[in-house]
């Protein structure tokens, strides 16, 4: 459509409105309350525009854009009445210290020649500074309602309000409390929609010389980041969301919007060292690397490599390729091991893809959601706001945990079942849908293989059984069975996390969630799917990338022709035998199967379980190569240490939870000497083939779009990509042509295995270390909201600490009342294994005799000095969900 | 588990069901307390400060504990100059821990002017002398609560059960003739007007009296017929169906009226006769006489034979072509084309569709919608199956106001009725159509008269318009198509269906007939209908009688807190829409020359600002600055208030913004000595 604004031509899509037009020629015109990238509110009244031939003066902004319209923003009635409405509402502020300008108030008032307010503010509020990140300073507020819909229409999280009515109204909390009494996440989409400074952030404003969009460093959502690195060449506290994010469409959690000031962290090491009589010296690179290089060269074949999620693809294809190529060994992992191992070799048994078969967009348009052993709204906030939005739109919610999870809130179902009763619970509701006849037959039979003598499996989960071992009414496994296989609308999708897969059953667990999804149906079509929530940020693009000891890049396996096509283009045979996964290569210390380990990105002396044992290996070591950020646990054994550049200061790509490949974008220089993992990797591996005399070993990469074009030359799966293709927004894999769209979700027709398998299980032990007279709780641990894992990057941003400052170990009351603790009781927790200290929280969340504790090291200690190695036989994930402790109060 | 806690646990959990929820718990407790709110918050998946938010948005819930009792003094317009601010003030001289007293904005009972309200309970025509009495009435338990017993405290007529559900319609009348038992019937008018000047004590002094005196008669109970200025009133219809109108008739009167009627002496009243005799009664004409708890009286009185008829045709457009050809236009003051809007939502994709009845009547002075309701359920009823059925509707929401506990009450009575008959629900008389009907109460909030925020508060939002385009027609309810009709649009349907287009588009040059609640200064306050194009004069003087006690008039506001003051010189002007006096909502006072035209002016602008819905900037703050203005002690600056007033008008978002300066800006013009 052409539309003609103040004497230029204009031509917009149909369905802008007058607003977009203007916008579009850059004509100056106020539009307070309405943010670019959200439907329009119509509140502030300061976008009038006259239009020839229509009466009044319209609000631009809900003004639909008709052919051939004609529109002064100049009129000198439309000028004097935005005049006059901007001079009420500039006398709605009153000025004060942090309240310059007043945004886009001030702005506006300099457009139209309004020097200052005709009238004195009415209204007078104090700022309420209980929020870490940023202030609520009502006294500059217009109460246009961005930001209260930022928080519950966008982020449905509902902490702010508009309250009472006409001029009484204010932005404010329930019960006219501190923002701090609400449930506010300070995710900060508030903040960054506030047009005038009202939410404004406590950092003192800098200017910003350049914004850079790349792709959050933390958890597997994988939203789009929009960094502002100021003049002074720091990243700006609070970054922006990227609307045109197809996974986070413009929303952000804490971590992401205020939590990437660890890349500025005072500790960071940024000159490489060596260890000399026990003491790090700072080196050159070349002294570290050929260090470094020595110690591997003389540990062939006894090397071990962790990769990192956390790191690039391209980080990740290199490290495996090291392994590989150089050090003739397939023994290198990362640490899906230590969350998703049981999803994916479950999910590559029965339908030979590991990968999360549908989008987030399935969600929303799901009927019925099922959520098991996954705190979403702690662990991937921005997937829970879309299954928020789900159940806003009439979809049932049904939360399988043995926690009260913040989801519960919104759940039409919350199936509290014991720790590890899975196996038996999943068998028991596929007895259901079988028996009521809600299987979809023609899935079955067409799709499937082995329903049968699985069918015949499951006689014994009848729902007396099932009651009796799980300690779910019989009713809830009947609802969840029938909502579940045959949602009111649309389809099913299962979502689930660490609470399935982090036993010693885990396997078993994922394929019984699996078996249950195959009998429905639930599968290929738009709100349906099967979906393993992926915890960090890339960890489905370093097990794509082949940092796993059991498949090749792509998922290869080791058959002698795929070993062969990538002899041709390696010019080296992989080796054809799998490799150890993390837990066995820490193991594998002591008997000497390991003597070099290179760790990139990780702490395993946080993360892994029975961290004391973890210590015992690590000294083992001959050569023990460290590559990271920060001097952590791990670390302080090393030999070598190899300072590496944050996500904020490389180029790569990472590859969410739904299969899409992003960007990520260097915006700021590495500090000191630190540099990429992929040329610190490729260096390492270059001077080690020298010293074993290796040829050509495909190392000799100026830039990570050339790894990237080489993965892409081995995985017909990402043959379509490139760093061209992706400067225009993510795609998700399955991406096999340069034309190809990408794919939203798989098996609508097939399954990589021709046929998907139902796989038989029986309910096992349900934990290896059960409570005693001795230990007489069952610790479970888990993640918060405000910390990410171990805390290793979040403990180094103040505001983030700010808000979870101390360890909260959560008890029940009944628990609390006998061990004579109160709420923020000083205690300890002490396993088999270890000790560590918190802080009681009194919560109904979790059932008597049991505790939560987030393995985040807020103290001296953490959650996995206790919990137990005991791990699942086929993953070979330790069992981190369950173990033995007892509580003492100090 | 107490009563509040599992009605509320009842509800879906859909954030829909907010404002039934809260009104559960405000209805069991009389407030609602934070611990309730945060129960229903969770129980509905409402955040609990966006259900705070709402709480505190609706002015009808309360979030501190009240007294003991609570006493509201009705400071609108109509009241405050009968005698309402005194009362207030001597009720607050005499202040008592137990007593919560409040001003309150209108009872919508300005036809019994001035009211107070004791726990829920109305009393009309209160002098200071009867203030004593007035608190010193018990408690009523069925007053004080929405729902249940009537509020008359008087039972609910028993609906009959038929069987003749799916029948056709000359069935149904068959059965309603069935029913009929002709003989001597005593018809009481009873409605919010006369419940509050003692229709119950009359009530029961007839009862009492037919039974003293052995009479073989009917007592029924009907609405008011607009004749609140003489209630109660009683109509005595003989054997051979002449009627005779008693006005007056308060219980102490009722053995000397019957008796009179007995021995035929009653003298016509001159006032009834003038009253009538210049209106042209034809939406309400079963007004006062049909019994609204009887869905047989209605239908042996025509009700719901112009639905069968349309349903019989299966031609929803025709029903459409002849409301257009008719012309009607809504009555919500707007005067927009309603078949239009039938037309858009019939045309627009999406389903269901939704058809709303506003019958959220909030606008102080106006009262007209809750006598119909009162009056004619049936009646209305008809209308809104005619517009569903026109406009392709598959459910009907009643959206009633707050506290029109009466009107609500035989709305429902009336839809259970009409379930009963098969004439809601599942393919009614035997015909495609299904629809089904439900009601829904306001929380008060004069913006729910807006139709996009009365839809964001059944969404269980805060009564925020939302900007249009698009319209509800093709986005409204639930994004659904959603056409929303008033009260008073409504009920001239079936009328219209049934002698067709040319009938109605003869009367009030095109624009058939309207209904006014007169109050204030007016000798016969109550509620009328006349031909669309009559005088304020014909209204005040010939059917109202004039100022009382022979004192000028100053003027007169039409159309309440969006409306405009009238001044003498403009009483000749023709009241037709898009006219140079519009008519408004349909809601007169009259004031006398004692009146301070500023003090009506700033009430109503009082109104405005306390009732802004807060959304939109011109509204908000606007309304605001102009009550500053009118506060100061400074003189006032009328070009000041001029401009203001005008940027309020053009740039607020909703026609009531919009609106909110028209009473100052007419008072600037007409009566400027009065804004010094």
């Amino acid at each position: 459509m052409k539309l003609t604004i103040d004497g230029r031509g204009v031509e917009v899509a149909a369905g802008a409105m007058v607003l977009d037009a203007v916008n579009r020629l850059r004509i100056p015109l106020p539009q307070l309350c309405k943010d670019p990238d959200r439907a329009p509110l119509g509140a502030c009244r300061t976008c009038l525009v006259h239009v020839d031939g229509q009466r009044g003066l319209p609000a631009s902004c809900h003004l639909p854009a008709r052919d051939g319209m004609v529109v002064d923003t100049r009129h000198p009635d439309a000028v004097k009445a935005r005049r006059a409405v901007l001079d009420l509402t500039w006398s709605m502020l009153t000025p004060g210290e942090g309240r310059d300008g007043f945004g886009q108030v001030g702005e506006a008032a300099g457009h139209h020649a309004l020097a200052a307010p005709s009238h004195a503010a009415h209204r007078r509020f104090p700022v309420d500074l209980s929020k870490s990140f940023f202030v609520l300073d009502r006294e500059a507020c217009i109460l246009c309602g961005r930001c209260t819909t930022a928080c519950d229409d966008v982020q449905l999280i509902g902490a702010i309000s508009l309250i009472g009515r006409g001029h009484d109204m204010r932005v404010g909390v329930a019960g006219d409390g501190l923002m701090s009494s609400s449930v506010c996440t300070s995710c900060g989409q508030c903040v960054a929609t506030c047009p005038t400074g009202a939410l404004r952030p406590k950092e003192v404003p800098a200017p910003v010389a350049r914004e850079v969009e790349t792709t959050c460093p933390y958890c597997g959502v994988g939203c789009g980041l929009n960094l502002k690195v100021r003049q002074d060449g720091r990243l700006a506290v609070m970054a922006d969301d990227v609307p045109g994010n197809d996974s986070s469409l413009g929303t952000l959690c804490v971590k992401g919007r205020f939590g990437t000031g660890f890349v500025h962290s005072p500790d960071r090491i940024t000159v490489p060292m060596v260890k000399r009589d026990g003491e790090w010296i700072q080196v050159t690179w070349d002294e570290a690397l050929d260090d470094a290089a020595d110690g591997l060269a003389r540990n062939r074949g006894r090397f071990g490599a962790f990769a990192s999620a956390k790191a690039t693809n391209e980080d990740g294809y290199i490290i495996q390729k090291l392994a590989r190529v150089v050090m003739g060994t397939n023994n290198v992992d990362h640490c899906t091991r230590l969350c998703h191992s049981p999803s994916v070799e479950a999910m590559l048994t029965s339908m030979g893809s590991g990968a999360t078969s549908n989008s987030y967009q399935d969600y929303e348009e799901a009927g019925c959601l099922m959520v098991v052993g996954a705190d979403a709204s702690a662990n991937h906030p921005v997937i829970a706001i879309r299954l928020r939005r789900a159940v806003s739109r009439g979809a049932r919610l049904i939360v399988v945990n043995p926690k009260r999870i913040e989801l519960c809130e919104q759940a039409d179902l919350w199936i509290q079942e014991r720790p590890g009763t899975d196996v038996a619970l999943f068998n028991a509701m596929a007895k259901v849908v079988l028996d009521e006849n809600l299987a979809n037959l023609d899935f079955i039979r067409s799709r499937t293989e082995g329903f049968e003598a699985w069918a015949a499996s499951l006689g014994p989960y009848t729902l007396d059984y099932a009651e009796e071992i799980t300690g779910v009414p019989r009713a809830a496994i009947v609802d969840a069975a029938r909502w579940y296989a045959r949602p009111a609308f649309a389809g099913s999708c299962l979502i689930w996390g660490m609470g399935i897969t982090q036993h010693v059953n885990g396997t078993a667990n994922a394929h019984a969630l699996l078996n249950l999804a195959l009998a429905s149906g639930q599968m290929g079509f738009a709100g349906s799917g099967i979906s393993p929530l992926r915890g960090q940020n890339n960890v489905q693009g370093c097990g794509d990338a082949g940092a796993i000891p059991t498949n090749l890049p792509g998922y290869a396996d080791y058959s002698p022709a795929s070993l062969a096509r990538f002899e041709k283009a390696w010019g080296v045979r992989p080796p054809a035998r799998p490799g150890l996964v993390v837990t066995e290569m820490t193991e594998g210390c002591f008997d000497g199967t390991i003597r070099a380990l290179y760790v990139v990105g990780e702490n395993p002396m946080l993360a892994e379980p029975d961290l004391n044992h973890v210590a015992k290996a690590l000294r083992q070591l001959d050569c023990l190569i460290v590559q990271d950020l920060f001097m952590h646990e791990t670390a302080e054994l090393a030999h070598v240490f190899l300072p590496a550049a944050a996500f904020a200061e490389k180029d790569g790509t990472f590859t969410n939870s739904e299969r899409r490949v992003q960007r990520v974008r260097k915006a700021i220089e590495p500090p000191g000497q630190a540099r990429a993992d992929w040329w610190i990797t490729s260096e390492l591996a270059k001077r080690v083939s020298l010293r074993l005399g290796l040829v050509a070993p495909g190392f000799d990469f100026t830039h990570p779009s050339e790894i990237f074009d080489e993965m892409a030359g081995l995985w017909p799966a990402i043959g379509g990509l490139s760093y061209a293709r992706l400067e225009a927004g993510g795609i998700q894999w399955p991406c096999p042509a340069a034309d190809h769209p990408g794919t939203r979700f798989l098996y609508g027709e097939d399954f990589p295995t021709g046929r998907a398998r139902f796989v038989p299980l029986s309910q096992g032990e349900t934990a290896a270390e059960l409570p005693d007279r001795d230990y007489p709780f069952v610790l479970n641990t888990g993640r918060l909201l405000y910390h990410w894992h171990g805390g290793t990057l979040t403990r180094r941003v103040e505001g983030l600490l700010e808000l979870a400052p101390r360890l909260e170990i959560a008890v029940n009351p009944a628990d609390a009342r006998r061990l004579g603790l109160g709420e923020g009781g000083a205690l300890s927790v002490i396993s088999r294994r270890g000790e560590l200290h918190g802080y009681a929280h009194v919560t109904e969340a979790v059932r008597p005799g049991a505790i939560f504790v987030p393995f985040v090291k807020l103290a001296d200690s953490a959650a996995n000095f206790l919990t137990n190695s005991a791990h699942d036989p086929s993953s070979k994930i330790p069992e981190y969900k369950v173990c033995a402790v007892r509580l003492e109060r100090v | 588990m107490s009563d509040w806690r599992a009605a509320v646990l009842a509800f879906p959990r859909e954030r829909t069901w907010l404002l039934p929820a809260l009104q559960v718990v405000q209805h069991e407790l009389r407030w609602i307390p934070a611990d309730a709110l945060g129960e229903v918050a969770s129980h509905l998946r409402v955040p609990l400060s966006e259900a705070y938010g709402v709480a505190t948005h609706y002015p009808e819930f309360r979030l501190t504990e009240p007294a003991k009792r609570i006493v509201r003094v009705c400071t609108g317009v109509s009241c405050r100059i009968r005698g309402g601010l005194d009362l207030l003030k001597a009720l607050e001289a005499v202040a008592h821990p137990d007593v919560t007293l409040e001003p309150l904005d209108c009872a919508f009972n300005c036809s019994v002017a001035p009211v107070v309200e004791v726990d829920g309970a109305c009393h009309g025509r209160v002098g200071i002398r009867e203030l004593g009495r007035v608190l010193n009435t018990p408690p009523h338990p069925a007053l004080s609560r929405s729902g249940g017993e009537g509020p008359s405290g008087l039972p609910l007529p028993s609906g009959e059960r038929v069987g003749v559900r799916g029948g056709s319609y000359a069935d149904l009348a068959r059965h309603a003739e069935s029913l009929a038992r002709p003989g001597l019937t005593l018809i009481l008018a009873v409605g919010s007007c006369s419940l509050a000047v003692g229709a119950a004590d009359t009530l029961a002094a007839l009862h009492e009296e037919v039974v003293r005196r052995s009479w073989s008669a009917r007592i029924v109970t009907a609405g008011c017929g607009g004749l609140c200025w003489a209630a109660p009133v009683v109509t005595i219809v003989t054997q051979d169906g002449e009627s005779r109108l008693l006005p007056h008739a308060t219980a102490d009167r009722i053995p000397a009226l019957l008796d009179a009627a007995a021995a035929e002496r009653i003298e016509p009243n001159p006032g009834v006769g003038d009253f009538l005799g210049h209106q042209r009664r034809e939406l309400t004409a079963r007004c006062g006489l049909v019994d609204p708890g009887d869905i047989a009286d209605a239908i042996r009185r025509g009700g719901y034979a112009a639905l069968a008829d349309a349903l019989s045709r299966r031609d929803p457009l025709a029903v459409i072509e002849t409301v257009k050809a008719a012309g009607l236009r809504g009555r919500g003051g707007a005067y927009f084309a309603a078949a239009l809007k039938w037309e858009g939502a019939r045309n627009a994709r999406g389903a269901p569709a939704y058809l709303i009845v506003n019958a959220e009547e909030g606008e102080p002075g106006i009262f007209k919608d809750r006598h119909i309701m009162e009056g004619d359920p049936h009646r209305l009823l008809e209308g809104a199956l005619l517009a569903a059925f026109a406009s392709g509707s598959s459910r009907i929401i009643l959206y009633i106001h707050g506290e029109a506990h009466l009107s609500a009450q035989r709305m429902a009575h009336a839809v259970e009725d009409a379930r009963r008959w098969g004439l809601l629900g599942d393919r009614i008389l035997a015909s495609d159509f299904s629809v089904g009907v439900e009601i829904r109460r306001g929380a008060g909030g004069f913006v729910l008269g807006e139709e996009t925020a009365l839809m964001e508060s059944l969404e269980g939002r805060r009564a925020m318009p939302r900007p249009k385009p698009p319209f509800p027609t093709e986005a409204g309810l639930f994004g659904r198509p959603t056409v929303i009709n008033n009260v008073e649009t409504l009920f001239a349907v079936p009328l219209i269906v049934a002698r067709g287009a040319e009938w109605w588009a003869a009367l009030g040059r095109g624009h058939g007939t309207k209904c006014f609640g007169l109050s204030g200064h007016v000798a016969r306050a109550g509620m009328v209908e006349v031909e669309m194009g009559a005088t304020l004069r014909d209204l005040l003087d010939r059917i109202g009688g004039g100022v009382p006690g022979g004192r000028g008039l100053t003027g007169a506001v039409l159309g309440g807190p969006s409306g405009i003051i009238v001044p003498p010189r403009d009483l000749d002007e023709p009241l037709v829409p898009g006219g140079r006096v519009n008519p408004g909502t349909g809601g007169i006072v009259a004031l006398d020359e004692t009146v301070s035209v500023r003090d009506v002016v700033r009430t109503l602008l009082d109104f405005n600002t306390r009732e802004s819905c807060g959304k939109c900037t011109p509204c908000r703050e606007g309304t605001a600055r102009l009550r500053d203005m009118l506060d100061s002690e400074a003189p006032l600056d009328h070009l000041a208030v001029a401009e203001l007033s005008e940027v309020v008008r053009l740039a607020s978002l909703c026609g009531l913004g919009q609106a909110a300066p028209l009473s100052i800006l007419s008072a600037l013009r007409e009566f400027p000595s009065e804004l010094r």
